[in-house]
């Protein structure tokens, strides 16, 4: 009796002990299952928060700030279109091609996996009331970042329902594909409609 | 001798112009093949960087370094798209600037993480052979006990 208790208890002695033993090779191969390969995009205001630049006037400086997220399982290259649109332009969702707008300038970065980037915007629209026409808004530059970016061919017509001049800058995710060497619409972005205070 | 005077005014005049509009293409264009050059290299070194990771080596310091770079990068097309081509060549030759050295230490890292991942299977391949033994020892043990235990059964039935 003594022998089988004796016998029992060394083979599972040894089995705890091959599989401690075993670990590191058991770790190799049981590799953690990856649900969802996706990039977050989130766009904060001034404050680090979701209280965002509304009522603006020409020349008025306000930063943003970006905060990516990396879950596609490696090292990503980004870039970030920055645009501008008014309410005519507007479309509902750019989610499928995105806008057919041209971009006004881009911001570029790379984010390791599982890791999180915040990246500072600061942007100031210029314009003025066209001299024949008050119902209409003449934009002349926008500066991001310290460049002046010249936009002068776009207006902005007065929107009587909502009492305002009305302007929609937006932000377009587009990452690195390495296979075909160039960079495609993520399917993310981020808008912020601004009433443009003459 | 007033018609020559106008006429030589107007030359150096358009001569003035020519050179300042030479100039301002050729600062366009080398501002544009100066970011187009710091767009290469920061490519390649994120694909560079990319394979470190994957060869498990750890990236963070590189990522530091691409970003910088990218970031100076994003400042030049600004500064070109705004017509500042000086300074965006300027931003340019910097991005370029802090990306060197960047492949060598990229290289540096795969071949430690392929030393690393080396030693990592040398270690799974003597784990998996010193639990088969841990296991076969088990085994071995047991039968012995086994036949030890019958021998002694059965020499205690027979006295």
């Amino acid at each position: 009796m003594a022998h089988k208790h004796f016998k029992a208890l060394l083979l599972v002695a040894c089995s705890v002990l091959a599989l401690f033993v075993a670990s590191p090779a058991i770790q190799r191969l049981v590799a953690s299952p990856h649900a969802e390969f996706f990039t977050e995009l989130a766009i904060m205001g001034p404050y680090h928060n979701a209280t965002y630049p509304y009522n603006i006037q020409s020349n008025e400086n306000f930063t943003l700030y970006f905060d990516v997220t990396n879950h596609l399982g490696s090292l990503a290259y980004y870039l970030i279109d920055i645009k501008f649109q008014n309410e005519t332009q507007a479309k509902d969702s750019f989610v499928g091609a995105g806008s057919d707008q041209s971009p006004l300038g881009n911001i570029t970065f790379c984010i390791a996996n599982s890791k999180t980037v915040e990246l500072p915007l600061s942007i100031s629209l210029q314009y003025t009331v066209d001299n024949q026409n008050s119902e209409k808004l003449n934009l002349k530059n926008i500066t991001i970042n310290s460049s002046t970016l010249n936009i002068d061919r776009r207006t902005i017509i007065w929107n009587s329902e909502k009492q305002g001049f009305f302007g929609n800058v937006f932000f377009e995710l587009w990452l690195f594909n390495d296979t075909a060497n160039t960079f495609e619409y993520n399917q993310r972005y981020v808008s912020l409609w601004l009433k443009m205070n003459p | 001798m007033k018609f020559i005077k106008v006429c030589a005014m107007g030359t150096l005049i358009v001569i003035l112009f020519l050179g300042l509009f030479a100039f301002s293409v050729f600062a366009q264009g080398n501002a544009s093949s100066s970011i187009s050059l710091a767009q290469n290299k920061l490519l390649i070194c994120y694909e560079q960087v990319r394979q470190a990771e994957a060869s498990g080596a750890n990236v963070d310091s590189l990522i530091v370094v691409l970003n910088d770079a990218a970031d100076l990068l994003s400042k030049a097309q600004l500064a070109e798209a705004s017509g500042d081509y000086s300074l965006a060549n300027n931003y340019s030759e910097q991005s370029l600037s802090r990306l060197n050295g960047l492949s060598t230490q990229a290289n540096d890292l795969i071949e430690k993480a392929i030393s690393s991942s080396n030693q990592n299977l040398n270690i799974t391949i003597l784990s998996i052979i010193s639990s088969i033994m841990i296991l076969l020892i088990g085994v071995g043990s047991w039968i012995i006990l086994s036949k030890k235990e019958k021998k002694d059964f059965n020499g205690s039935q027979a006295f």
